[in-house]
């Protein structure tokens, strides 16, 4: 559905990414995660074709992105964070306008959508709240039963009730379209995503789908015998590993049971205990963006 | 077509109180335009014309802002627009909401001034392509560089600034004797519009806003070198290459000076040297037209002659210099060149021998059809369009004969007018266009689709009057008056070097008018 290949964007100097190789599956739900300033919002823009590649490809929909056209947009529903909206335009208005524009626009779909949403018809735009411009770009994206959803941040800013609706509504056109959605909201992204991918400075992290990553995530505290110095060479996998007194805390990025414990075993000795915790994405996403930061620092 | 229409529906839906504004300034324009009997504009007019250009822009650029071509963020941008249905809707806004409404109010203009619009239907269209070259499509690129309309007005009042400083010459020559620089300003207009139909191409087609920036730059450079750096020169140049004539050259001949012909200029010292024209055909008439002159003194000081000082500059010229005949009316007058230095700088030059030399323009023409009409009449004039005359009536004279001729088309850069009372056997003669405007403010009627000039003849009246001066027309016999109107056709350009080494300047000056 979407698919990079080294793709790279710069600006002035700055690369904003680089060398960015994805694949995104058909039918899923993927979320592309990162700090403020990772790349998130250019690689969305660079794959709808607003801003140019520097270097390497993208195709969406099996279409260069960079000829993308007015085929292709016809079968994505885009809404951004940032998106300049037509303020001047009354609710109705503006979905009857979109709707002029979408050979598949499906009026039965745009009733349910602003019911659901309890879209004011009758106000222009610019006098709506933040959420409820999100509410009315998303109905005039989601009307007509796009192939592709791509989502830049819709969610920030915006209250829970809100957000699970949206949320709820986007979920509901899954797996008949798939889903590309970027936000450093970890929360709301462990709720629905299928697949994940961790930005930082334009470098992709990792990839991969969001069970094998909290499968491989463990939060590991061990308790020594006595306390001893933590050595100063340890696997790369453990992320940010903090010692107090006798215990020991880490995250492990590449967790499996055994080997695991016989790393453990070999780097410490006898130890008294070794607990190894499931952790919410949000809980990794921070190991991750500590490791990086330190790893940045030193 | 479908989406050309949605978007042209949802701008004009959008957009329509500034299209109100636009159509009511261009209602008002066309009303004074279509009662004004007279190339002078009034104030409102002159305004109007002004306002008008900038009220199309801005209703263009607003149009065109609907989808902003620069920036990442909008709307627009991921909808399934084609570029293509996108600029046929913003070029249809401006031709329904600016071209057509104007080419319909010319119509007006012309019917209400009796010429059939139908029969001038090529130069009503010629005027709608003028203006797409000037304002449409200008507008149009411009505001396919900016994001926002604030920066739109920003550099539209840069623009007209420019504009205004490169174009601010020539304001002070009487109308007739301003060089014929059409192809000057047409070449200006013609690179604006080619340099903006690319820049609305490539943003429209591509949004390659760095690169079409770069191109409007380019092309602001090119325009306002090419108006405001290329030497009217360069004009003649090319008409003399277009239109040959014979080859000319500049002598000075020996003759006294005749003060009643060359007067000297207010506060500033004259160095009339009589001249002469060698290589004119037998019978061939001729037009003295702008010239370049320079000045050098033996001890190396040089002079470059500026031969139209605007009024208020005039104290700061050091050097005005022309050729030119006189009387100005005749054909065969004597040829006269002329040096104006103030007081300081003749007196350095004055017991010197300088070196004189330069460029000067001479235009061949013949005369077309003589059109004769009586007082109180109007005829259509062959070669020129509808000429009337009418006495008018004044506060500080006897009354005057006003001759008018309008037209259409452009016309004749020179027109001779005669009045002619063949009772008395005597007859006085002008030329359109030989009264200059004095109107403050703007006064520049471009948007007219009427080309107007005027001359006057004053009339004495015995009564009020103890001596008749002889360029006035007697009133006891005005009414037996007729108005003969002769266009002059020109059919050829010739450029003329001069080269004077050694010219005594004490021996040609000419006293100034007053004392000092």
């Amino acid at each position: 559905m979407i698919r990079t290949e080294n793709l790279t964007k710069r600006y002035r100097g700055n690369e904003a990414i680089h060398g960015l190789t994805l694949d995104v599956p058909e039918g899923s739900v993927f979320a592309l995660v990162g700090p403020n300033g990772a790349g998130k919002s250019t690689t969305i823009k660079t794959l709808m074709n607003i801003i140019q590649p520097t270097g390497g490809r993208a195709e969406v929909l099996g279409v260069d992105s960079r000829k993308l056209g007015a085929v292709e947009l016809a079968q994505i529903g885009y809404v951004s964070e940032n998106q300049v909206l037509p303020g001047w335009m009354k609710v109705g208005y503006f979905l009857d306008y979109c709707k002029q524009l979408y050979p598949a626009w499906n009026d039965a779909d745009l009733a349910e959508l602003v019911r659901g949403y309890d879209l004011p018809l009758g106000r222009p735009l610019k006098a709506l709240s933040r959420g409820m411009r999100v509410k009315a770009a998303l109905a005039a994206s989601l009307a007509y039963r796009p192939r592709l959803i791509v989502l830049d941040e819709p969610f920030s800013g915006l209250d829970v009730l809100v957000r699970e609706q949206l949320i709820e509504s986007i979920l509901d056109r899954t797996p008949e379209a798939t889903v590309f959605v970027s936000s450093h909201d970890l929360a709301e992204i462990e709720s629905f995503a299928s697949h994940v991918a961790y930005l930082n400075e334009g470098r992709l992290e990792f990839v991969e789908e969001m069970g094998a990553l909290t499968e491989r995530f463990r939060e590991i505290e061990i308790t020594l015998d006595q306390a001893a110095e933590l050595p100063r060479e340890l696997p790369a996998a453990w992320l940010n590993p903090e010692q107090a007194g006798v215990a020991i805390r880490f995250t492990d990025s590449h967790y499996d049971a055994a080997r695991s414990r016989d790393e453990i075993r070999r780097r410490f000795g006898a130890v008294r205990e070794v607990e190894a915790r499931e952790i919410p994405f949000r809980s990794i996403f921070l190991a991750l963006a500590k490791a990086a930061k330190r790893s940045t620092c030193t | 077509m479908h989406l050309v229409l949605l978007t042209l529906l949802k701008d004009a839906r959008r957009l329509w109180p500034a299209v109100a504004i636009a159509l009511a300034l261009l209602a008002l324009l066309a009303r004074t335009d279509r009662w004004r009997a007279d190339p002078m504009i009034g104030a409102t007019e002159g305004w109007l014309n002004l306002l008008l250009p900038m009220a199309w822009a801005c209703l263009i650029a607003l149009a065109v802002l609907e989808e902003p071509l620069t920036g990442d963020r909008h709307f627009w941008l991921t909808r399934p627009h084609r570029w293509p249905a996108l600029l046929a809707a913003k070029v249809l806004f401006a031709v329904l909401f600016v071209h057509l409404p104007a080419m319909l109010a010319d119509a007006y203009i012309l019917a209400s001034r009796g010429f059939s619009p139908i029969a001038y239907l090529p130069q009503l269209a010629e005027k709608q392509l003028l203006l797409a070259a000037a304002i449409t499509l200008p507008a149009m690129a411009l505001a396919s560089l900016v994001g926002s309309f604030t920066h739109f007005m920003l550099l539209l009042f840069a623009v007209a600034a420019a504009a205004l400083f490169v174009g601010g010459g020539f304001r002070s020559m009487p109308l007739w004797m301003r060089p014929p620089d059409h192809l000057r300003s047409d070449l200006t207009i013609l690179v604006a519009g080619i340099a903006a139909i690319a820049i609305v191409w490539l943003q429209y087609r591509r949004r390659k806003v760095s690169v079409s920036r770069v191109a409007a730059i380019a092309a602001a450079l090119c325009t306002g070198t090419l108006f405001g750096y290329v030497p009217e020169t360069f004009d003649y140049r090319l008409r003399a290459a277009l239109h040959p004539a014979p080859a000319l050259s500049l002598r000075i001949e020996q003759r006294p000076l005749e003060p009643q012909r060359v007067v000297g200029t207010l506060r500033r010292d004259t160095v009339a040297i009589p001249v002469a024209l060698s290589g004119v055909p037998a019978g061939a008439l001729c037009h003295i037209g702008a010239a370049s002159i320079g000045l050098r003194a033996p001890d190396g000081q040089s002079y470059h002659n500026i031969p139209f000082p605007a009024p208020n500059q005039y104290d700061k010229v050091l050097f005005a210099g022309r050729v030119y005949r006189f009387p100005y009316d005749s054909d065969d007058g004597s040829l006269w060149l002329t040096l104006d230095f103030p007081r300081s700088v003749y007196e350095k030059l004055k017991n010197q021998h300088a070196r004189v030399g330069g460029q000067m323009v001479v235009t061949f023409y013949r005369k077309g059809e003589t059109t004769w009409m009586p007082l109180n009449r109007q005829v259509f004039a062959s070669g020129v369009g509808l000429c009337s005359a009418a006495i008018r009536e004044d506060q500080w004279t006897a009354g005057r004969v006003k001759v008018l001729c309008e037209s259409p088309r452009d016309l004749p850069q020179t027109t001779r007018v005669t009045l002619a009372i063949p009772q008395i056997g005597r007859e006085w003669h002008q030329r359109l266009r030989d009264f200059g405007n004095p109107t403050t403010g703007p006064h520049w009627a471009w948007l007219s689709p009427l080309d107007r000039a005027n001359t006057f003849f004053n009339i004495s009246d015995p009564r009020t009057r103890l001596y008749q001066y002889y360029m006035e027309v007697p009133l006891e016999h005005v009414d037996q008056a007729k108005i003969g109107i002769t266009p002059e056709i020109l059919n050829g350009y010739t450029m003329v070097n001069f080269d004077f080494p050694d010219v005594p300047l004490n021996r040609y000056h000419v006293e100034p008018q007053t004392n000092r």
